[in-house]
């Protein structure tokens, strides 16, 4: 993946060398829908199960909806990853299980320590310009984040939701009219995190998994308890009138205490192309 | 178009750094058998919620298998130990699932890594006694001869909703039936909640079968509150006023037998078979340094009167025992002997 965005990077910064660009190219306020795809790498250590480092990937693709205003920003992100992870230092291991066979004979069956990992998630975030427009901009505002982290297999890191509000910082530079480069900073000072309780199970009476884990695991975190700190590098090529094309690399870190303490840190690899509608 | 460059440049350069890895703050630990005795000792004595209900001192455990673990020892050897030490719990829900394929996977009901059932196959029911045979999901049922209904249930891994659409079903179906037979005797369990709403569907009133609380914090008296398990009734006229056997056998476990204290306390069930497998609890799995995986019971599962029947099994009222020969020969006389029961 790295390769690939690599590849593409240069691609358009050639194109953009033949480009003919014009001022007004991108005048507010304008709406913009986006599909974004992506590779992710991930490290977490959950203490509620296993004291291993677990590692994995993800493939993620992304529906975005951006609206730009004189000084607003909005931006509504839904994002589904799929991935697998392992033990770091039991990469290949297996677990074995014998069963009789009919005939007397026994087969073994062997099963990858490895699982699965589903995260959707959703952003909704809003972006306030601060000073007049610039080249280099400063923006301040907030997102609303909502990631399920639901692994499968015979150990299961990392099963949690958060919802989370976090102020953020964006500084945008213009570096020319096709070219926009940009780095977000966001860090939660409130969590409502779903983790499984103290003792790893979920059952409660009258209710199927999925509704006792929400109903009766969750609970508001503060600063102590969650941490939540996200950064983002992007690179924006105007490919033209209406389309833009987005390379992004983000890194995201998470430390929750309770029950046991659960790290996770992600590194994400994002390619988007945003369609511009333009109001008039 | 050279700033451009060196942006463009720049930001790749911290993307491919790819440094999430060195955010984790956790040290890596050293893998070797001391480690991995202590942390499964550790974590036992952190998360088992069964020392005080089977009356084990769970440190004096540990001042006899400490001096038999030290750094030099073959994986074999931590295996030999550390299963002597988990088979002093006698408990059917801790399973030990070596990565070493030399190595069977453990439990106090297993041999040799494998559960061999002889005195009870579903396919002989279904091939000698069975007519009219409909099934959705795990749960089967049909018709026996002298218009008896049975039920059988091949786990409880369903949701509340799958198990409403099957017995909704057989309601319908066993509306004229003179007796019935619910037949879990390999039923190895599931969701307690599935057979919680299972059990409704024979109630006429509302009752506690059971109470659990499960561990929440590692001191090993740190209980969560006793939570009360009730039946409700749901549909079903027919079910809940006609007679029934409940037949289970040492195969019959964990939501299984949650299921059976639920039905048991029906006042038209009759338990019979052989006592159940005596393993209860919730139980999640954690794992070692070296990768083996293991489960463990975190929690204290009784009957409404507060009895544990934790690593006993509940016996049944009237005990048919199958000889496994006769079950090879396409016989079941347990079977038989609950139809015989209900015809008289």
């Amino acid at each position: 993946m790295r390769a690939t965005i690599l590849l593409v990077c240069g691609y358009l910064l050639m194109v953009s060398g033949y480009a003919q660009e014009k001022a007004d190219y991108f005048l507010p306020p304008k709406f913009q829908v986006g599909v974004q795809l992506g590779l992710s790498t991930f490290s977490m250590v959950d203490r509620a199960v296993s004291p291993l480092l677990y590692q994995g990937r993800y493939r993620q693709v992304g529906l975005q909806l951006l609206y730009t205003g004189n000084r607003s920003r909005v931006e509504l992100s839904l994002q589904g990853k799929l991935g697998n992870f392992a033990p770091a230092a039991h990469r290949g291991k297996n677990v074995y299980f014998r069963e009789l066979q009919e005939d007397g004979s026994i087969r073994e069956t062997a099963v990858p320590l490895q699982g699965g990992m589903l995260a959707p998630a959703v952003k909704l975030g809003y972006w306030h310009r601060l000073g007049s427009p610039h080249a280099l901009q400063v923006s301040a505002g907030a997102v609303l984040s909502e990631q399920l982290l639901y692994p499968q297999g015979f150990v299961q890191p990392g099963l949690m939701n958060v919802l989370a509000l976090s102020p953020q910082l964006r500084l945008t530079y213009a570096a020319a009219t096709r070219h926009q480069f940009e780095a977000n900073v966001a860090a939660a000072a409130l969590g409502l995190v779903t983790r499984p309780p103290y003792h790893g199970t979920l059952t409660q009476p009258n209710e199927n998994l999925e509704q006792a884990f929400l109903k009766h695991n969750t609970r508001f975190q503060t600063l102590d308890k969650l941490k939540l700190l996200q950064a983002e590098l992007q690179y924006q090529y105007r490919m033209g009138l209406r389309t833009t094309a987005v390379a992004s690399y983000q890194l995201s870190w998470m430390r929750e205490k309770e029950p046991r303490p659960l790290s996770l840190a992600e590194s994400a690899y994002n390619l988007s192309f945003f369609y511009l509608f333009p109001t008039k | 178009m050279k700033t451009i460059g060196i942006l463009v440049g720049l930001c790749l350069g911290l993307s491919l750094c790819s440094c999430e890895k060195g955010l984790m703050p956790e040290p890596v630990q050293k893998n070797d058998p001391v480690r991995n005795f202590e942390l499964l000792w550790q974590d036992f004595r952190d998360y088992y919620g069964l020392f005080a209900v089977k009356r084990i001192n769970w440190d004096s455990v540990y001042t006899i298998y400490r001096p038999q673990v030290h750094e030099d020892m073959t994986e074999a050897q931590f295996y030999g130990v550390a299963t002597s030490m988990l088979a002093i719990l006698n408990d059917a829900h801790i399973t030990l699932y070596p990565t070493n394929p030399e190595l069977p996977r453990w439990s106090v009901d297993l041999k040799d890594g494998i559960s061999k059932q002889e005195d009870y196959a579903f396919d002989v029911v279904k091939n000698r006694y069975l007519q009219n045979h409909k099934q959705m999901g795990a749960i089967s049922w049909g018709w026996l001869p002298g218009n008896i209904g049975y039920i059988h249930v091949a786990h409880f891994m369903l949701k509340i909703g799958e198990v409403d659409a099957a017995m909704n079903q057989i309601s319908a179906d066993f509306q004229e039936a003179r007796g019935l037979v619910l037949d879990i005797r390999d039923t190895p369990g599931g969701q307690d909640p599935a057979g919680q709403q299972m059990a409704g569907y024979f109630a006429s009133e509302k009752y506690v079968y059971m109470r659990s609380r499960k561990r929440s914090g590692p001191e090993p008296t740190d209980f969560t509150p006793w939570t009360d398990w009730w039946v409700q009734p749901m549909g079903g006229e027919a079910l809940r006023n006609t007679p029934l056997v409940l037949l289970t056998t040492r195969f019959t476990g964990s939501g299984a037998e949650t299921f059976s204290l639920a039905m048991r306390k029906l006042p038209q069930v009759v338990h019979a078979g052989d006592t159940t497998a005596g393993a209860f609890s919730d139980n999640p799995s954690r794992q070692l340094l070296n990768g083996w995986i293991f489960s463990l019971s975190v929690g204290d599962f009784r009957d409404a009167e507060g009895v544990s029947y934790e690593g006993k099994g509940i016996a049944p009222a009237l005990v048919w025992q199958n000889n496994p020969a006769d079950v090879r020969a396409g016989k079941d006389e347990a079977l038989e002997k609950a139809m015989e029961h209900l015809r008289e």
